[in-house]
């Protein structure tokens, strides 16, 4: 399982960079400490019960430190109205975006999820095909040289197993098929996942 | 608004069209195939020029692994296989947002709440040192509450 770990950072950075979020949560963060600037320790709280899950979607907590003596101050802002013009713009940027800003989150963490699992089950069957390749070579390796007395099925495979025995070429050409996945198979993955996120959100 | 059962019911059912191909008597699985493998020799030639430790072109011997390989991933068994470690990652991440998101009092959630916690449960899913995904698929390990 170790080659999962090599490979999936990989894919996993080109689908967090083609469904990015970050730049409208920055820029939501930015417009946030905007409306508070001179704190240094800025936290928008929300004082209204009702509008307190909302709230908690766009709440961003900033740390800058400029002023270590101060003990962190807690600024509560009122919501109301700059929750929707902070909402307002993360539509207007998530237009940027290929998809609408309600499922990126989730087509990109269940894509994320399917790429992994794809990737886990790929490599498993391609070192259990490796790994049966060895142990046969091993066996016919250990038996006795002469053919005179082994049955032709045996002799074919011993020469179909001898031809490959110890092919470490071979066997670097099929690990490198991962690459496929990698780096072209995740995108009919993320437009598979898209499309039904889209179908059953949107209904 | 949305309550956490809807959301799963909702998950279930996108699951269901990622997973399966609408099919007389019953859904098929759908097989990833394309997306695991490159689907032309064609493709399969582009994989093979990304490596220049590699020959570039396919070999019997490389042919027939490739084979072995498509019939085994299109096999019921490696289905199976793979629906189990969807459902495991799957539930993960819902067991997250579950935990993570805030409801109100009488246990709704805004859907868009969802968006701050999945996107933080993406980089963990990307990034995660150790992953705690690739333990649930890789080694079995389930979410310690």
């Amino acid at each position: 399982m170790f080659s999962v770990l090599a490979l999936y950072p990989n894919m996993a950075q080109q689908i967090l960079e083609e469904l990015r979020v970050e730049p409208i949560l920055a820029e939501l963060q930015q417009k946030r400490v905007a409306t508070t600037a001179g704190a240094s320790s800025v936290r928008a709280l929300s004082t209204s019960d009702e509008g307190d899950t909302a709230t908690k979607a766009s709440m961003i907590t900033t740390n800058t430190n400029l002023d270590s003596e101060d003990p962190e101050r807690t600024v509560l802002v009122s919501q109301r109205k700059s929750k929707t013009e902070l909402w307002n713009e993360l539509k207007i940027k998530s237009m940027n975006c290929r998809f609408g800003l309600a499922d990126v989150g989730l087509v990109r963490t269940l894509t994320l999820i399917y790429s992994l699992s794809a990737l886990v089950l790929l490599s498993r069957i391609q070192f259990n095909l490796l790994g049966r390749q060895a142990y046969v070579a091993s066996i016919l390796a250990l038996a006795p040289e002469s053919t005179s007395g082994t049955a032709p099925a045996i002799q074919q495979i011993r020469l179909r197993e001898e031809s490959s025995l110890g092919d470490l070429e071979l066997q670097r050409s099929f690990l490198s098929f991962s690459w496929w996945l990698v780096h072209r198979g995740w995108r009919t993955i993320l437009n598979r996942v898209h499309s039904a996120v889209e179908d059953i959100f949107s209904s | 608004m949305i309550t956490p059962e809807t959301f799963r019911t909702l998950l279930a059912q996108v699951r269901q069209q990622i997973d399966f191909i609408p099919s007389i008597p019953h859904p098929k699985p759908h097989t990833f195939l394309s997306s695991l493998l490159p689907p032309t020799h064609g493709d399969e030639l582009a994989v093979l020029a990304q490596d220049s430790l590699v020959p570039d072109t396919v070999s019997p011997e490389l042919h027939q692994l490739l084979d072995e390989t498509r019939d085994i991933l299109e096999s019921p068994a490696a289905m199976s296989v793979l629906h189990i470690l969807l459902d495991r990652s799957v539930e993960e991440f819902v067991s997250v947002l579950e935990a993570e998101t805030k409801s109100s009092r009488d246990g709704v959630v805004r859907l868009a709440n969802y968006l701050p916690v999945a996107t933080k449960e993406a980089e963990k899913i990307a990034h995660g040192v150790p992953n705690r995904y690739f333990q649930v698929l890789a080694l079995g390990k389930s979410r310690e509450r």
